[in-house]
């Protein structure tokens, strides 16, 4: 077995050009099945950073949307029974797309509500502790809120930016994606900030969801190339969470279906995708799917993850080979370094059957 | 020709491969070495003694080291004293007395912090059921005063001598040493234990022959991970003084082996070393030392770096071969290649064995004679 080593990793220098790019796959999409997912339908999936809670919006009394909740005891649980969050939260009008915040404390949303500044505005509820029921909403107000549109709040993992879509002071097109920050979590939130025009286009964006590390956003658009197809979902990134965003993509249409895709959230590992269908197969109008997203572990392809993969990550050590930077996220972190070699040992001995 | 050359050293690599493999059985317990000792300085160590009394004790941040110390400015014979630092890179500050709610004028020793800071355990013959008894004092914060010392009670102390205590991380296991009948001979290390800590201690058990012999059985530390012991012994087969010896299981399920004497550089041959405790993060061993050179005076206290072996396969570089040896011995207890998270490994090659190989990735090694 040593004496192959030298070999392969011979021929693994002249396979790495090929496959520089393939770091990462995303998987077939998968309904969320019941209880989550009904005749009722569900939408609008946010997810807690410790993957044990699900929030999204249902079918409330009337009809207009609610926030429900499902929870699971572990991660390899299945989902419990939805509860919805009662009418301290919710109100008589549309009440949806949520956001948690990572510590679980903090529950922003979108709503309709009477009182608000315009047709659609942003709201916070907060509780103690996550034994705790949650507070009456706050509206929270100018400069996040305004007479126009203002809708999809996501609350980044430091709670220090909120991003939102928003129809006010429109620059690049129909609606854009702003961000509003703020020195620390006591201060108010700060002048909202257009995305620019990688993330935002002439068309129609919305839903951002950004990865915990800062270098993935998950949005949906619209008639972003000027032709009017299906809602689908995009991804932008960049190369530290302090850059400008350099690239966004349509995600393949292995995620996106000819139907409406929308309200991208990803989980805090970066190892699963959930998102809102109308694709076939579904229980209700709309239902919740998940998606994994893997890091390719077989770097030199040969069907199995073992020594002569982890001798091409030391081969690479300290440089930006994308093909070898599979840690933390499944997108890397830029640096090829123990974060790889981590999940590299995760998948040690597997077998991975090889790509036609 | 040359295309002959290059593929005769490939195949001497595969033969070095193949040689240390056969290494790998002689050198299986050599997973981590002590490296060279150094005083901890002016502002520790004194012309007086420091550590002598019984010894030291490391918080678990490692940022405050409390010892005994006969120096002047205190209240009586020994002391315990205090030096403390900002950060883990900085230098001792100078150090200071506890003051006279803990110190006596007695013989006041052997300091052990608790691993929450909050209860320092010391020994002292100012009185109590007779000889050296235990006792502890302990505060509110980390931020607070220390209380008036308590003796640990009748169950604990004996009439003989008990001193050096060493307390569990979860404050659950007092181990020491005591004359108390029933050992194997002179002092003994013994352990008593308690349900919560808020249970009274139980009566004390002789940690028995492997641990202990017929010779001197003093001050004792074991990991957080119950997996390595220290103990400081006038054993024979020593140094000709007192030693550190240490020992090892890959499982706290698992039976201690007799320990070893951890030899040079640590030990030195005819001056006493005592007082072994290990640092939270297992790389830094901290030790009282007698007329060692680059003393300050007669006991100082000293530190010498633990070491876990990366080069595994001795060829003077950590690479990638050294990560095929330990995915070669992935989910085994091979000894060699368990060195992480602690230097002393957790008895399975995993993992954290790669993280600390990654830690010293492409750092070279002098070839060892």
């Amino acid at each position: 077995m040593k004496k192959t080593i030298p070999l392969v990793m011979v021929a693994i220098s002249i396979l790495m050009v090929e496959v520089a790019h393939a770091d990462y796959t995303f998987g077939t999409p998968e309904n969320l099945g019941p209880p989550i997912n009904s005749e009722a339908g569900a939408a609008s999936p946010t997810i807690s950073y410790d993957g044990l809670e699900l929030y999204f919006s249902g079918t409330g009394e009337g009809g207009m949307a609610d926030l429900w909740v499902s929870t699971r005891p572990t991660m390899s649980d299945p989902w419990g029974e939805p509860v919805n969050l009662g009418p301290t939260v919710n109100s008589a009008e549309w009440d949806s797309e949520a956001s948690i915040s990572a510590d679980g404390l903090s529950l922003y949303f979108a709503s309709q509500r009477l009182g608000g500044l315009g047709e659609m505005d942003i709201y916070v509820t907060t509780r103690p502790t996550k034994n705790d029921p949650w507070s009456e909403p706050v509206n929270l107000g100018p400069p996040i809120n305004s007479a126009a549109w203002d809708d999809t709040p996501f609350i980044s993992a430091d709670g220090l930016e909120l991003y939102f879509v928003s129809t006010k002071t429109v620059c690049y097109g129909e609606s854009d994606i702003y961000v509003s920050t703020r020195p620390t979590k006591d201060d108010p939130w700060g002048e909202p900030v257009n995305l620019g025009p990688i993330v935002n286009s002439p068309g129609w964006e919305g839903c951002p969801n950004l990865s915990s590390d800062g270098r993935v956003l998950f949005i949906y658009g619209f008639a972003r190339e000027g032709v009017v197809g299906p809602v689908d979902i995009w991804m932008a990134t960049r190369p530290t969470k302090n850059d400008d965003w350099t690239e966004c993509v349509k995600l393949s249409q292995e995620i996106n279906s000819p139907a409406i895709d929308t309200n991208p959230c990803i989980s805090s590992d970066g190892s699963v995708l959930y998102l809102q269908s109308q694709r076939p197969g579904g229980l209700g109008e709309f239902d919740i799917w998940q998606v994994s997203i893997d890091p390719v572990v077989d770097l030199n392809s040969d069907g199995m993850v073992d020594a002569a993969d982890m001798c091409i990550v030391v081969d690479n050590w300290g440089t930006d080979n994308s093909l070898c930077d599979i840690g933390p996220m499944p997108w890397g972190d830029g640096t090829v370094d123990v974060q790889d070699l981590i999940v590299l040992a995760e998948h040690l001995f597997e077998e991975i059957p090889l790509a036609q | 020709m040359k295309k002959t050359i290059s593929l005769d050293s490939r195949k001497a690599g595969v033969l070095v491969l193949i040689l240390t493999l056969f290494l790998i059985a002689e050198v299986v317990q050599a997973d981590f070495i002590f490296g060279e000792p150094t005083n901890l300085g002016p502002t520790v160590n004194t012309a007086s003694g420091e550590g002598g009394w019984g010894g030291l004790s490391i918080s678990t941040d490692e940022l405050s080291i409390y010892f005994d110390s006969d120096m002047s400015g205190g209240y009586g014979s020994s002391d315990l004293w205090v030096a403390t630092r900002a950060t883990t890179d900085d230098e001792w500050e100078q150090s200071v007395n506890l003051g006279s709610v803990v110190n006596s004028s007695s013989r006041d020793g052997s300091p052990c912090i608790s691993a929450d800071g909050l209860s320092l355990y010391f020994n002292s013959n100012r009185g109590g059921y007779g000889g050296v008894d235990l006792f502890v004092t302990t505060r509110e914060t980390t931020a607070d005063d220390w209380g008036a010392p308590s003796n640990l009670g009748s169950v604990v102390n004996s009439s003989g001598g008990d001193y050096m205590s060493h307390i569990s991380v979860d404050g659950l296991s007092l181990y020491f040493s005591s004359t108390r009948p029933g050992g194997l001979g002179n002092r003994d290390l013994w352990v008593s234990t308690r349900a919560t800590t808020d249970d009274d201690w139980g009566e004390p058990v002789n940690l028995g022959p492997t641990l202990n012999t017929s010779s001197n059985e003093r001050r004792m530390w074991i990991s957080s991970d119950g997996l390595m012991l220290l103990l400081q012994s006038d054993r024979p087969k020593g140094s000709g003084a007192v030693d550190i010896y240490m020992t090892t299981r890959a499982t706290i399920n698992d039976d201690w082996t007799e320990p070893v004497n951890i030899g040079s550089p640590v030990n030195v041959s005819v001056i006493s070393d005592i007082s072994p405790v290990v640092s939270s993060d297992g790389r830094t061993l901290y030790f009282s030392s007698y007329a060692r050179i680059g003393n300050y005076g007669a006991w100082d206290l000293w530190q010498a770096p633990i070491i876990p072996i990366v080069d595994l396969n001795s060829d003077g570089i950590v690479n990638s071969a050294d990560m095929c040896i330990i995915v070669d011995h992935w989910g085994t207890d091979d000894s060699l290649c368990d060195i992480g998270p602690m230097p002393w490994g957790d008895g399975v090659v995993d993992v954290q064995d790669l993280i600390i190989l990654a830690e010293h990735l492409f750092e070279e090694f002098p070839p060892a004679r």
